[in-house]
């Protein structure tokens, strides 16, 4: 990341994201104007119930959505490098994975099921660096994993991804999001679908990562707990609107908007009657 | 068992036509085909022969020319449908119906099912053609054996099929929920297994017409099966295709382009059939 | 005399990949259901959990070990008699949609328990109790028409729910009843299930791997590891003292959508599974 001055630590800027996707019965408009701003060294976690455009958000922003789609914004400005409002595929392809890693859902759909785990780390340097060596690529490798807490990083090496569990398989990624070390991360419901003890233990890995290192994230989760839990700024999404975003500790204890408040009280509490207005 | 809630059999019908303007223009087709078969004057008497006016070119009285024997091609080809598209119906709904019954035998848990399954293994080993070439042959050119054949050639396809998604249903939870609630095995069956194999069913029973009919075309066309002077499409692109190096190309040409069609309409049918069924299942 | 009684249950599958080691999925499994009460069993993946729940509805047959229900081995019965005490022992699954036949109207759906458990019924008998359910569950009696697929996932779990009680069960197993759903919905189909509870006395077994959700859920709570219960007490006592080091392992992963409360993840010490994952 470049390091010129900026009082504010801004990172990520966007102003007035708007996502619509052509389907066989129309357009939707999954992101209706949004705004999102990411400092360093923050992590921001964007929430909201199915459907609500938090996940198209992000890939909005990395323009990882389908020919089908339109990403339109003010600005989508990663400061001191670009605007992705207006950038071609080339750039962002080089800012995607360099200046912003991706950590998708389903990690299995994120690793090649037919390359071994060093191969992809291999191809990932590659294609953002010319004249890596082999052997260089795997001490990187071996490092990046011994980073995500994985003790054999030789057998995981070697291996291919249907070898792998749901939580190693999810290291893994992470390790690959971070090798070219990017200043920013975005991070698609990373643990859902994984069993709690590995859900905490991968947060705990990640939220680690980003501290460690002075980065910042956006993290999408429909879970709450996670929110609460890792982020510093929460963002809550409804029908492709931001209906209300702060700091963690207001928008979680002290929530403005009905739809926040009707969220919160949706988590079931020893003792306490659910929230359940329609 | 009287329904006390009516299951909305979803327009099917509607929306085939609207999105599958193909396969509605190859129903179409078939549908005026077998009804000119049927009822339509035809031109000619397609079983005269007129020496005198053999080999004449398409236009004017014959629309698409006269054959060897001066017979009218288009009387011929016309005519040709009824007995070609009644046969394979027939075997079709012979296949069918013998198909799903021991189709759904070999899909359940057990040792007769197992037998069931090698024993198709081992008929399919056989070349079935060449099979149904011999018995209609040995039976003296019975019509019903082209039936038969039909049958023996299609059956082990529709017992294949049902086997691996009656398989694969059993496995679903919706069937499991069936078990819970203490339905007996002929309801699962018929209520649960049955209506849900029915849209694959349909598209194999499409490509069987298909399949039927190009059967009955290669019989007829090595002279087994529909015996002249009756007309059939095989026959007739055999007959013509001695013509075809001597320039009298439309003998054998238009029973060929006849049976293409059939073909080709029957399996864009099976195409709208497996999409229609495939979406309304999610 | 516990409605439902389970003693000693073993069930080991044969594994999927040819000359594969058998996987043990309930090893030596005891456990009671009092009339009217709510027994969690939470677990992680893997844990045994949901063949638990089959297994005491006989949906899988045990290899070793008994399930009673009322005083009934259920293993015993015939065939015939068992389809029959069905009516009384119902199951919700975690995935709505395919838990329906998507064929068959909703009407026709709830409609079944009726047909089959009480062929006495008249149509119109049949078509007022059904409706009468739809209601009961939150849904509009023009649902009775639509198709599953037509429906959204709560209203998916709402039919599931209909078609389950339908046969007044005295027990049912809520395997993950909640799991596929959204948060606000998730609240809706959680406070029925209390609600039905209360009206129709009937007992749950529920399958969970979600704390907040069993906390707020069970009287109850057994937690699950490799197939054994290592631990079972009432749900609050479980929360305040947790005995077992996996069962503080699991409490301390919990994430508070509070954020003043926080627990550390504490790893569980001798975790051999723990190991395992980590070594890939």
């Amino acid at each position: 990341m470049s390091t010129e001055p900026n009082p504010d630590g801004l990172v990520l800027d966007v102003r007035n994201l708007k996502v619509s996707i052509d389907t066989p019965d129309g357009q939707v408009h999954p992101v209706r104007g949004i705004d999102l701003e990411v400092r360093r060294g923050e992590i921001v976690g964007i929430m909201g119930e199915s459907g609500c455009g938090k996940s198209t958000t992000i890939k909005g922003i990395l323009k990882l959505l389908g020919s089908n789609s339109h990403v339109t914004a003010d600005k989508i400005e990663l400061v001191g490098q670009a605007d992705l409002a207006t950038a071609d595929n080339k750039t962002m392809r080089a800012i995607r994975g360099n200046h912003i890693g991706f950590v998708a859902q389903n990690p299995f759909g994120s690793l090649n099921p037919i390359y071994s785990i060093e191969r992809q780390f291999y191809e990932l340097q590659k294609a953002h660096k010319t004249g890596v060596k082999k052997a260089e690529s795997r001490e990187i490798a071996l490092d990046m994993l011994r980073g995500v807490g994985i003790v054999a990083p030789e057998r995981v090496l070697g291996g291919y991804a249907h070898q792998l569990s749901g939580g190693m398989a999810q290291r893994v990624v992470i390790a690959l999001a971070t090798t070219l070390n990017p200043g920013l991360l975005f991070a698609d419901e990373p643990t859902t679908g994984l069993d709690a003890t590995v859900q905490a233990q991968i947060l705990d890995l990640i939220t680690g990562l980003v501290k460690d290192e002075n980065r910042s994230m956006v993290l999408v989760t429909h879970d709450l707990g996670v929110i609460a839990q890792y982020c510093q700024r929460a963002v809550v999404m409804l029908a492709g609107e931001v209906v209300e975003s702060g700091d963690v500790m207001q928008v979680m204890v002290d929530p403005q908007h009905e739809y926040t408040k009707k969220l919160i009280g949706s988590v079931p509490k020893a003792g306490e009657k659910l929230s359940v207005a329609r | 068992m009287p329904e006390v809630f009516s299951t909305p059999r979803s327009q099917v019908f509607a929306r085939l036509v609207k999105q599958h303007k193909a396969a509605a223009l190859g129903v179409a087709f078939i549908v005026l085909l077998l009804l000119a078969s049927l009822f339509a004057p035809l031109p000619h008497d397609p079983e005269a022969t007129d020496g005198a006016a053999s080999l004449q070119a398409p236009g004017g009285d014959h629309w698409f020319g006269t054959d060897g024997a001066g017979a009218d091609v288009f009387s011929r080809v016309i005519d040709a449908a009824r007995i070609d598209l009644s046969l394979a119906l027939a075997g079709t709904v012979v296949s069918l119906v013998l198909g799903v019954i021991l189709g759904l035998a070999a899909s359940t848990k057990g040792k007769g099912s197992e037998r069931l399954v090698r024993g198709l293994d081992a008929f399919q080993a056989f070349p079935l053609l060449i099979l149904a070439l011999a018995l209609v042959t040995l039976s003296g050119h019975k019509l019903y054996m082209v039936v038969v054949a039909i049958a023996l050639i299609n059956i082990p396809r529709y017992m294949r099929l049902l086997r691996s998604e009656v398989l694969a249903l059993r496995e679903s939870r919706f069937i499991e929920a069936a078990i819970a609630m203490g339905a007996p095995q002929r309801r699962i069956t018929f209520r649960h297994l049955l209506p849900n194999v029915w849209g694959v069913v349909l598209v194999q029973t499409s490509l069987t017409i298909a399949n039927a009919i190009v059967v009955i075309a290669s019989l007829s066309f090595l002279g087994v099966g529909v015996s002249a002077p009756t007309p059939s499409w095989g026959a007739m692109i055999r007959d013509g295709s001695g013509n075809m190096s001597s320039g009298e190309w439309w003998i054998a040409t238009f029973p060929g382009l006849i049976v293409l069609l059939c073909v080709l309409a029957f399996n864009q049918l099976a195409d709208a059939i497996g999409d229609t069924t495939a979406r309304s299942h999610r | 005399m516990s409605l439902v009684e389970v003693d000693s249950v073993v069930k080991t599958f044969a594994s999927r990949v040819r000359g594969g080691a058998p996987v043990p999925a309930l090893r030596g499994v005891s456990l009671t259901i009092e009339e009217g009460e709510t027994l969690a069993v939470i677990g992680e993946s893997g844990s045994g959990k949901s063949t638990l729940g089959r297994a005491v509805l006989r949906l899988l047959d045990v290899d070793e070990g008994s399930v009673s229900f009322d005083g009934v081995d259920i293993g015993s019965l015939s065939p015939e008699a068992m389809r029959a005490k069905r009516a009384e022992m119902q199951i919700v699954f975690q995935e709505p949609y395919e838990s329906l036949n998507p064929r068959l109207s909703v009407g026709a759906i709830v409609a079944e328990p009726l047909e089959i458990h009480q062929p006495q019924l008249g149509t119109k008998e049949v078509r007022k109790q059904v409706l009468a359910t739809l209601d009961r569950v939150g849904l509009p009696g023009d649902a009775a028409r639509r198709l599953p697929g037509e429906l959204s996932g709560g209203q998916q779990q709402r039919v599931g729910i209909a078609r389950a009680i339908i046969s007044r069960p005295r027990f049912m197993v809520l395997d993950e009843p909640t799991s596929s759903l959204d948060l606000s919905i998730r609240a809706q189909i959680l406070s029925l299930l209390a609600e039905l509870q209360e009206d129709f006395k009937m007992a749950y077994l529920f399958v969970s791997h979600d704390m907040h959700t069993v906390e707020w859920v069970s009287d109850r709570i057994a937690v699950m590891y490799l197939g054994e219960i290592v631990e079972t007490a009432p749900t609050r006592q479980l929360f305040a003292t947790p005995e077992h080091p996996y069962t503080r392992t699991l409490l301390s992963a919990r994430l508070s959508a509070d954020p003043r409360e926080r627990h550390a993840y504490q790893a569980f010490a001798g975790d051999a599974a723990v190991v395992d994952r980590a070594q890939g």
